[in-house]
């Protein structure tokens, strides 16, 4: 049995087990944090830096980011000083220079009365916010990898290698699936799926029972690989089972 | 590429083909080929069993690596706070005239390599330009110059 | 080499080393530190090599290539003993000279020795030279007097005997203790105890334990633990061996970067002549203790000096950091408990635990005892590597030590703590420097980088040039830190085009106090230290870009322009000849100038010019 702690998060007691992610905790005592690199099923990667918090452990005040604080101690917890939210302002200010244009951004901007980036910052026009769920959730989940981070700072891009066709690319489109942007997308479209960001094409198998295009041939072949069984198996939709 | 996997093993046995030795497997790798080939690194992906996503990862994050050859002759100007308080800018606008080549880029004949470094670690010497390994301290841009014209002009 | 297999067999090597040695025989050292060899000491090491050899010399005089003696400046440097006679700036035309007056002879060479700027008398011996003599070398003073790449040399001066009492009459705990009550602060920037350290990673669960020596020295200007490496690596192999043993370590590494060959060649001689005395391997001095080391080189990225991506880059991936509320003592490399230190930390130990903390206390202040390496850079006649006791002031450092500022130009700053850090002006030129104080001034210790910036620097463009080299190291995780210090970057670049604005200053400081609070490593966290510095201490320097549109430094090019002094110009033709861009107009012996709209302002007319007849304004 976990180690049982309690803290108080602006003034609410809640209860975790030990090392649970302080996001998690306050979340767990209805208290909304805004995130964008943020997703409970990959490893949190703290790096949008929005979800931070202050916390005092009686010893000093801090701000933390608090999905990648353990809770290890009874903390007192404030989510929403004058403080933490002008600093999550400019945080906004400057995801929403980099991409003026994304609905997500866009609608988390206003719910700290940002309409429009601060007309100092530089704008960009880009469609990536560089989150990270798509490649923690192809290294993490998936297991394969097909794309990462190429270069450093401001450079910072995710591409596959050589911004190319990466063959151990499955087409699964979990990356699509939990990118907050959605900037990568794929369509599924005669027979084929294409994740155009990723210049992945790959054939997608029909159902031997209603004929639906269903899963990508890759896909099909890896998983069957992995598990051990017969890709024949797979050939058959959910639905039709 | 037979012959240059053959120099590729001896690389990769030295460090036990262990994946943390990535880094040092490809420094070593750069340090033969002057830039990290592609085909080359598909095999250390395979050998290593280290996806190429991290291996491209890697390779573009550390500045030690290059992906495009370099060229014949390199010229790297150190921009160390010391070198740039004694005037590493001026020489580099000037060596980037020169060369007709802006900074940490590669002429199209590949015949010359103009990079900046981030201190060298020799700031008693500031302003500091290497030049194909040799070092000139207290460099001014009349005395690259010259150093410049000099390797330009041997090979006609 | 045999090795060592019990404590008095180092004592019995000693001895036997010593009495081999004949104290009165002539010996020859060259300093062959990197920044010497960029002087030329590889033609001088040559030029000696053949001499001796020529004359048949090679039994009856000794000749040692040694590391960084610290006075770059003057390189390269030798000294002949047994007088001890320091030459500066020898060349390889010199050599016959030395060889037949001064180690045959009884006879000095005058033109080589140091001449005293203060007094303008001539110096015989380097103690006496003012910029040593300022200095308490416990630490690097041994660097001058041995081979690196020769284990006997540093046996020969008690290297190894803190490693041997360690192991032999001091429990884990004991060493822990020692270091602990000496106060020892790591040096490699933010100064945490490492006594403390050490116990942390000793207490926490789980094996194996690591320890690592952080030689990615990647502050632009600072390169103490390059020589240090270079030119006693067996004192920071010592020190490691005696930290991996305190704390229950088997692995160790040193992180070196790779821009620094002879660091790397070095350290690996001594790693290889370290495990033939069996200092390194399976049982250690025959007792059960074994420990080993591996070298690493870094890829070329400053994140890398951050512990977390420094471990990360050991694992063989990208220098990313990560939150490190889960301390590295804890989980480190590869979620083990690691002990990083860096190298000038590391190789305080072995004096600690050898002569005993009550002895190391004696140096220093009572916050920060002991010496700190100081790269001492930038606008200052004597520029090399300093070590002083914690608690000098400035003013000491400067110009004490560092001969003040060359070329009759005002003093205007000292940069301290790298990227990190920040400037410091006159008026705090007699702060005691020590961890606290210069963290009190807005700067930090930082690795030990001290650039010293006169009237000609201009603190816009400083701030700038480091606002640009972090936003090009970023790593680019997380969002204040990528967006924010290149848009920190794009203000600043404005502003010295001649396009800043009112109100960019504030701006710069608000970006500034976000980026701070909620970055993810320390890079970020101290970014906007040189920005929020220069504009504390020169706020006019920077309004003075903004209102008036002008550089008063002559440094930002679009700020400025270049004229010729009538009265000056000899009419020589020099400068017309240099300029790329055809702007200087006039024949001879008719005053030339220069047309402002063809100027690039590259300034090759003023590196030209021999009667300083050109000036920028």
């Amino acid at each position: 049995m976990a180690e049982m702690i309690t803290i108080t998060v602006n003034g609410k007691e809640v209860t975790v087990a030990k090392d649970t992610p302080l996001l998690e905790a306050c979340r767990q005592a209805r208290i909304d944090i805004p995130t964008m690199c943020y997703n409970e099923n990959v490893k949190p990667y703290g790096v949008c830096r929005l979800c931070i918090v202050e916390v005092d452990d009686g010893w000093r005040k801090r701000i933390v980011p608090s999905c990648v604080y353990p809770v290890r101690k009874a903390v007192t917890v404030q989510t929403e000083t004058d403080e933490i939210r002008k600093y999550r302002r400019m945080l906004l200010n400057l995801q929403l220079a980099r991409c003026p244009e994304e609905p997500f951004v866009k609608q988390l901007a206003a719910k700290y009365g940002i309409t429009e980036p601060d007309p100092r910052l530089q704008r960009d026009n880009k469609d990536c916010i560089l989150c990270g769920l798509c490649v923690r959730t192809c290294s993490d989940i998936v297991g394969v990898s097909a794309i990462a981070f190429q270069g450093r700072g401001a450079e910072r891009m995710v591409v596959t290698p050589f911004d190319q066709e990466n063959p151990v690319c499955i087409a699964c489109g979990a990356c699509a699936f939990v990118c907050p942007t959605q900037c990568i997308g794929f369509k599924d479209e005669n027979g084929e799926r294409e994740l155009k960001r990723w210049h992945r094409k790959t054939k997608m198998i029909a159902c031997e029972k209603c004929g639906d295009y269903w899963l990508p041939e890759a896909l099909r072949d890896v998983y069957a690989k992995k598990m051990g069984l017969d890709p024949a198996t797979m050939n058959v939709c959910p639905n039709c089972r | 590429m037979a012959l240059e996997i053959n120099k590729i093993d001896p690389i990769l046995e030295k460090y036990g083909s262990q994946k943390s030795a990535l880094i040092q497997i490809l420094m070593d790798i750069q340090a033969v080929f002057k830039y990290l080939p592609r085909e080359v690194l598909d095999y250390v992906s395979e050998k290593l069993n280290v996806p190429m996503s991290t291996i491209y990862n890697v390779a573009t994050f550390y500045k030690a690596f290059s992906l495009e050859p370099k060229g014949e002759h390199v010229c790297s100007v150190c921009m160390g706070t010391a070198c740039h308080v004694r005037g590493a800018p001026v020489i580099l606008d000037s060596i980037s005239r020169r060369l007709d080549l802006p900074p940490d880029k590669t002429s199209a004949d590949r015949k010359w390599t103009l990079e900046t470094v981030n201190c060298l670690g020799s700031c008693a010497l500031g302003p500091l330009v290497v030049v194909d390994g040799v070092y000139h301290g207290k460099a001014t841009s009349a005395k690259i110059g010259k150093v410049i014209d000099k390797l330009t002009k041997d090979e006609g | 080499m045999e090795r060592l297999t019990s404590f008095e067999a180092l004592g019995r090597l000693r001895d036997e080393i010593n009495a081999s040695r004949d104290p009165n025989k002539p010996s020859i050292t060259v300093c062959a530190g990197t920044g010497c060899k960029g002087c030329g000491a590889d033609a001088v090491v040559a030029a000696f090599k053949q001499e001796l050899e020529t004359k048949g010399l090679n039994d009856k005089v000794d000749f040692r290539e040694t590391g960084c003696h610290g006075f770059c400046e003057r390189g390269t440097l030798v000294v002949i003993r047994p007088k001890k006679i320091f030459y500066q700036m020898v060349m390889p035309a010199d050599i016959p000279e030395i060889v037949e007056k001064t180690v045959l002879g009884d006879e000095i060479i005058d033109r080589l020795l140091y001449v005293d700027p203060q007094t303008g008398k001539k110096i015989e011996h380097e103690h006496d030279v003012p910029f040593y003599k300022n200095q308490k070398r416990i630490i690097f003073g041994n660097n001058g007097v041995m081979d690196p790449t020769k284990i006997d040399d540093y046996i020969a001066l008690g290297g190894y005997e803190g490693l041997a009492k360690a192991l032999s009459a001091m429990q884990p705990e004991q060493i822990i203790d020692e270091v602990k009550k000496s106060k020892l602060r790591g040096r490699g920037g933010g100064g945490f105890p490492a006594g403390r350290k050490w116990e942390s990673c000793r207490k926490a669960p789980g094996t194996p334990r690591y320890v690592i020596c952080n030689a990615d020295e990647g502050d632009p200007g600072a390169y103490m633990d390059r020589s240090l490496l270079e030119g006693n690596p067996h004192s920071v192999i010592e020190g490691m061996i005696i930290g991996a043993y305190a704390i229950g370590s088997s692995q160790g590494y040193i992180y070196v970067r790779n821009e620094y060959p002879l660091a790397v060649a070095n350290a690996r001689i001594a790693l290889d002549q370290a495990r033939a005395y069996g200092l390194l391997g399976d049982n250690i001095f025959g007792t059960d203790f074994s420990f080993d080391i591996q070298i690493n080189r870094g890829g070329g990225a400053f994140v890398c000096g951050e512990s977390t991506a420094l471990m990360a880059s050991l694992e063989g991936l990208p220098g990313e950091p990560r939150a490190k509320f889960i301390h590295t003592v804890e989980q480190g490399l590869n979620n083990k408990p690691t002990n990083l230190n860096n190298v000038e930390t590391w190789a305080n130990v072995p004096l600690i635990v050898r002569d005993g903390a009550d002895e190391y206390l004696k140096i220093g202040t009572e916050g920060s005892p002991g010496t700190k390496i100081f790269s001492l850079v930038g606008k200052i006649a004597n520029t090399g590597l300093v070590e002083v006791p914690m608690g000098i002031t400035l003013r000491e450092i400067v110009y004490d030590v560092g001969g003040g500022i060359p070329n009759g130009k005002r003093f205007k700053a000292v940069q301290t703590g790298g990227p990190s850090g920040g400037c410091i002006p006159e008026e705090y030129l007699d702060l005691p420097v020590d961890f606290d104080k210069l963290s009190e001034v807005g700067s930090m210790m930082g690795s030990g980088g001290m650039i010293v910036m006169d009237e000609d620097t201009c603190m816009v463009d400083i701030a700038k040039y480091f606002t640009a080299f972090l936003a090009d190291e970023s790593c680019g995780k997380c969002t204040p830190c990528r967006e924010g210090v290149a848009q920190m970057r794009d203000v600043l670049q404005k502003i010295c085009d001649g396009q800043g604005g009112p109100g960019d200053i504030e701006f710069i400081e608000e970006l500034a106090e976000t980026i701070s609070a909620a970055s993810l490593c320390a890079l970020g966290q101290t970014a906007a230290n040189p920005v929020l510095t220069t504009i504390r201490f020169f706020r006019d320097e920077y309004k003075t870009h903004i209102e008036e549109k002008r550089c008063p430094a002559g440094v930002c090019k679009a700020l400025i322009t270049y004229r010729i002094v009538e009265d000056k110009c000899t009419a020589c033709g020099a400068c017309k000849r240099v300029c790329p861009s055809a702007a200087i107009e006039g024949e001879k012996k008719v005053v030339h100038k220069i047309l402002v709209d063809k100027c690039i302002k590259c300034g090759a007319c003023i590196e030209s010019c021999k009667f300083d007849a050109i000036v920028k304004e």
